[in-house]
């Protein structure tokens, strides 16, 4: 039984839902990127960091109840809240909706913050609030409460590999009956001790992904929730093919007909990325910034993609292939299918597949 | 598509009782307890609660490992070189199957090095050697890693419900013929930042922890590992070893009610106790025994007391092994299915070390001394923060 893409909600620096993506594929609006200072050995460090812009979580839930709810869940629980507007779907049995989530990272800014209480204020004064909400289900867990949502509920981590992870067990729910939707959402949080370790490492201005022997890392943030089900409408943006995980090259033959790398200027990835061979290679990292869980990303831009019949391709000069602000369109034939695929710094990779 | 019957070949397990399953069990049966204060870290509150500690002697570190693994991987290891033992496994034997790696954590795939953050806080500059420690020590990954395992490999995060939870997604693995073999479990190590953070939380007890007891004050957390070889049938079969108990249910639901405390009428455990007992074709009357939960909280035991009393009319042997561990969090549920698997082998349950006075709220009196079980089937239950409650019916393979 195949599993569908019914409806995303995206949270990233391009803004929040799936319009938001597509402006920033199409070029007309850009990530919200902002120059940090940094405090590294050698001095003060500019750098560029992604921020996430969350708006309109008011539309969903009354303030009141966000006042202990962090950045981290918010944008968790809004990517959730869009997902299920965008597929316009009326959930009627609550204990037959799944969340499946994943963070590369889990919620570090939080726990910093946690340990701040307790530096700062002493082993006494450390903070139940920041520790309730430093465990890694604290996302999936908030967005149960706020959508009343009763059914499997679980998160993952596996840096890289988690998107993968995420879909995996989403679509494991689907087939077995135990869901008759789940929301799947990946994500990561801003997180000034994730700069500080780019920053000893990268000194780069823009990502560049297709340039595999320098690091041009930036840190990115956001949170991107797809709503799975197992019927396609004709409003649905594509079906999940297949989700695979190995070392190496992830086929020889048979693959998709266009990759999306979750390529974001690691130096350590550059290799295994490098090794990909087609003249359908395709990087996003630009739009939404760094981070393990970025082939969540990219998957939101592969299933508007299979749902829209065409591509978003970037610039293409000095031999660097990105997606940039500069998009222009290709047609995308009937029946393509796209693989996002990431690698980890050992070679292995995570592939999860998508066609029309 | 027929799904894959999946049995478990392996158990193995570290924990504050001891150091392999072997000698944990006559500890555990035999009412010994082992908890102090803490040793490993220091803290200047005012009262300290005391702990489960893993004594550095238990943990087998007798092959060349890598000299970066955290406390937690070091606990899997031991745990899995016990398990993949009792499964009759050679190392050099793994790639030739398609094994997949799923293990439960909270503390095991954080970032909280506090001496590391504290001079980041003071613009000493740090290395990045607490940060590449953390990034080698995800337990799935590292254990992939390690051993050369070839299939999916993921860290379950549902807190204290993820050692349940990756059993859960084991079996399906290996049901829907993504893996021929899985490794499975959950590990996790006491640290600092955990200990205050539950601390704050007013629910850790200064005394030894009391499941289900009337005057119980709260958990002591404690550290360890549990791991589960878990394999197809057919797998089984053709290396010629025993089926030592089927994963025959497995069920997890969401109460959507706090992020730290349970349904007061425990509705999400119901369900997932339910749903498990359905998907393993079983009555509640056909289960032997159940391994509760029980932390010893007020909360937990009270809701977790109350649904099993309802559920299982009568007077079914529950017992908490929390009383021996202490609250191994993202560990507790896969050393309790290692615990249920073995009390089913042995046919006895441990007394529920702490239980004195009965509490009308939970309405269920646990195992007071050791108790002979019938070992056909039996429930391990986990509820955990954010609201996750899992279940999971083992039974016997004849």
């Amino acid at each position: 039984m195949s599993v569908s893409i019914l409806g995303i909600g995206i949270v990233s620096a391009l803004g929040c839902g799936i319009s938001s993506l597509k402006e920033g594929l199409e070029g007309t609006i850009s990530p919200v990127v902002t120059e940090e200072i940094i405090q590294i050995p050698s001095g003060e460090m500019s750098m560029p960091i992604y921020r996430a812009e969350i708006n309109g979580l008011d539309r969903f839930i009354s303030p009141q109840k966000l006042r202990r709810i962090n950045r981290f869940i918010r944008m968790s629980m809004l990517s959730s809240f869009l997902a299920i507007e965008d597929s316009g779907i009326t959930i009627k049995d609550k204990t037959k909706v799944g969340i499946a989530f994943g963070s590369g990272y889990g919620p570090h800014k939080t726990t910093f913050d946690f340990l701040d209480s307790l530096i700062d204020y002493g082993d006494k004064c450390a903070s139940p609030t920041l520790f309730a909400s430093s465990v890694h289900n604290a996302m999936a867990s908030q967005v149960s409460i706020s959508l009343g949502i009763k059914g499997p509920c679980s998160t993952l981590t596996c840096f890289e590999h988690t998107t993968a992870s995420v879909f995996s067990l989403a679509e494991s729910w689907l087939n077995e009956g135990d869901s008759d939707y789940v929301l799947a959402g990946v994500g990561d949080e801003h997180c000034p001790v994730r700069n500080y370790a780019a920053a000893l490492s990268c000194s780069g201005k823009i990502i560049k992904p297709f340039i595999f022997d320098e690091c041009t890392y930036l840190p990115g943030e956001g949170f991107v929730t797809f709503m799975l089900g197992k019927d396609f409408t004709k409003n649905s943006y594509a079906r999940l093919t297949k989700v695979e995980t190995g070392k190496g090259l992830p086929y020889t033959s048979n693959g998709p007909d266009h990759l999306f790398l979750a390529a974001n200027g690691e130096k350590a990835k550059g290799n295994s990325y490098r090794s990909l061979k087609g003249n359908s290679l395709f990087a996003y990292s630009p739009l939404y910034g760094g981070m393990p869980s970025g082939s969540g990303f990219d998957l939101a831009i592969a299933a508007l993609s299979l749902k829209e019949g065409k591509l978003y391709r970037g610039s293409k000069s000095s031999g660097i292939f990105t997606a940039s602000i500069n998009a222009e369109k290709k047609a995308l034939l009937k029946g393509s299918s796209i693989g996002c695929i990431e690698y980890d710094g050992s070679n292995n990779f995570s592939i999860v597949s998508l066609s029309k | 598509m027929n799904k894959n019957s999946v049995v478990i070949t392996g158990l193995g397990c570290i924990c504050a009782a001891g150091g392999t399953l072997g000698s944990i069990m006559p500890n555990i049966y035999g009412g010994k307890r082992s908890l102090s204060l803490p040793t490993i870290f220091t803290t200047n509150l005012d009262k300290v609660s005391p702990v489960f500690e893993v004594p550095d002697s238990f943990i087998n570190n007798s092959e060349e490992l890598p000299n970066n693994l955290s406390r937690t991987t070091f606990f899997m290891v031991t745990a899995l070189k016990e398990a993949l033992n009792h499964a009759k496994l050679d190392l050099s034997l793994l790639n030739r199957f398609r094994v997949g790696v799923v293990i439960g954590t909270t503390v095991g795939c954080t970032l909280n090095n506090e001496s590391f953050y504290r001079s980041y806080k003071e613009n000493e500059y740090p290395s990045l050697k607490a940060v590449t420690k953390y990034l080698n020590n995800n337990p799935a990954l590292s254990i992939a890693r390690l051993y050369s395992c070839n299939g999916p490999a993921t860290t379950v995060v549902n807190a204290c419900s993820s050692g349940t939870d990756a059993i859960g997604i084991a079996k399906s693995w290996i049901e829907n013929d993504i893996c021929d073999l899985v490794i499975a479990g959950g590990a996790d190590e006491l640290c600092r930042t955990t200990y205050l953070g539950f601390t704050s939380l007013l629910i850790t007890s200064t005394e030894p922890c009391r499941p289900f007891d009337k005057n119980r004050k709260g958990l002591n957390l404690g550290e360890g590992a549990g791991a589960l070889i878990m394999e197809s049938e057919i797998s089984a079969r053709q290396r010629g070893v025993r089926a030592l108990a089927k994963p025959a249910g497995y069920a997890t639901y969401a109460d959507a009610y706090h992020p730290t405390a349970p349904h007061p009428e425990g509705t999400g455990l119901r369900k997932a106790i339910s749903m498990s007992l359905k998907k393993a074709g079983l009555e509640s009357s056909d289960i032997d025994f159940i391994n509760a939960h029980g932390t010893s909280t007020p909360d937990n035991d009270k809701v977790e007391g109350t649904v099993i009393h309802d559920l299982f009319p009568g007077s079914i042997p529950v017992a908490s092994t929390k009383a021996y561990t202490g609250h191994t969090l993202g560990a507790a549920g896969a050393i309790e299915a290692v615990f249920t698997v073995q009390s089913m082998i042995d046919k006895r349950l441990p007394a529920t070390a702490g239980f004195e006075e009965p509490d009308d709220k939970c309405r269920i009196i646990p195992t007071t001394a050791t108790t002979d079980v019938k070992g056909n089937a039996a429930l391990s239950t986990s509820l955990a923060f954010g609201g996750n409650n899992s279940a999971v019916v083992f039974q016997a393979v004849n």
